[in-house]
C-alpha cells in the first residue's frame, strides 16, 4: 500500500499542477497510456468541479487530494472541498447537465470521471462539502 | 494556437494540454477571430493537442453554436484517439464533421 495526499487552493492554475503531481505519483507502478489519460482526466474534471462549483469566486477555497494505490495496484482518488455542495446529485450526474452554461461547460465531467473509473462515487452536502471517489485497477494489460 | 484564413477557411491549430487554463486564455481571441472572418467553414485541428477533458468539449459545442448562428460550419482535423475519447461520450460526433486526413498546403 502507498499513498499520498496534496492539499491546494482553488485556482484554476493549480489544475494541472495537480493533475501532473497525481500521474507523476503513479509513475512507479507502469500505468499504461490509456490509463495515464483516464486517470489525467479524471483528476481534471474531479478539480475543475470543486474549482468552479464547489468554490465560485473562492480561490481561497482549500481542496484536498489523496491518492491511494494497494498492492493489487488498485487506485483509490479522492477529491474533497469544503464548498457549496451539491444540491442533487442525481442531476449533476445527468449526461449535458450543467449550472454553469455561462461559462460554456458541457456538463460531460461526472460522465468523464464515471467512464474511466471502475467505480466512482460523489458524497455531497449543502454548504458543506463534495467529496468525489473514482477506483481505478491498474495492469490489466499484463 | 495558431490560426489562418485560406481561401475562405478559418483554420485553428490548438496545441499542447487543451485544458481550462489553455481555454480560459484563448477563447477571447477564437470567438473573435471567428467573428470578424464569418468563414463558411472553421475548422479545427487538434493534430498537436496531448491532453482534452470536458472543457474542452463545452468550448467546442459553444464554438459550433457560434458558428452555425451565422450559417458557417464547423470541422473537426485530426481528432487523435485520447481527444475522440472524450468527444465521443458527449454525442459531439452527431452533429459535427470530422475530417482526419491531412491534406497538403493547408497549413
Amino acid at each position: 500500500m502507498n499513498s499520498m495526499s496534496i492539499e491546494f487552493q482553488a485556482e484554476m492554475f493549480n489544475e494541472a499542477f495537480v493533475r501532473t503531481a497525481g500521474i507523476a505519483f503513479l509513475m512507479p507502478y507502469h500505468p499504461t497510456v490509456d490509463e495515464v489519460m483516464e486517470i489525467k482526466t479524471i483528476l481534471a474534471e474531479a478539480v475543475v468541479n470543486s474549482i468552479i462549483h464547489g468554490y465560485p469566486d473562492q480561490p481561497e477555497g482549500r481542496i484536498v487530494l489523496r491518492m491511494e494505490v494497494s498492492d493489487e495496484k488498485v487506485v483509490t482518488i479522492i477529491v474533497e472541498d469544503q464548498g457549496k455542495g451539491i444540491e442533487d446529485i442525481d442531476l449533476a450526474r445527468q449526461p449535458m447537465y450543467t449550472t454553469r452554461r455561462d461559462l460554456e461547460r458541457s456538463g460531460m465531467g461526472m460522465t468523464i470521471m464515471e467512464t474511466f473509473s471502475d467505480d466512482f462515487t460523489i458524497e455531497s452536502t449543502l454548504h458543506q462539502g463534495t467529496r468525489v471517489t473514482c477506483i481505478k485497477k491498474l495492469g490489466n494489460h499484463e | 494556437m495558431k490560426s489562418i484564413v485560406k481561401d475562405g477557411v478559418l483554420y485553428f491549430e490548438f496545441s499542447d494540454e487543451f485544458d481550462n487554463m489553455q481555454i480560459y486564455q484563448i477563447k477571447p481571441l477564437v470567438v473573435q477571430l471567428i467573428e470578424k472572418n464569418h468563414c463558411p467553414i472553421v475548422k479545427f485541428d487538434f493534430k498537436e493537442v496531448t491532453f482534452i477533458d470536458s472543457t474542452g468539449i463545452g468550448f467546442v459545442l459553444a464554438r459550433y453554436n457560434q458558428i452555425q448562428a451565422y450559417g458557417g460550419e464547423l470541422i473537426l482535423k485530426n481528432v487523435n484517439s485520447m481527444v475522440r475519447k472524450v468527444f465521443a461520450l458527449s454525442g459531439i460526433f452527431s452533429i459535427i464533421k470530422v475530417e482526419n486526413r491531412e491534406r497538403k498546403g493547408v497549413h
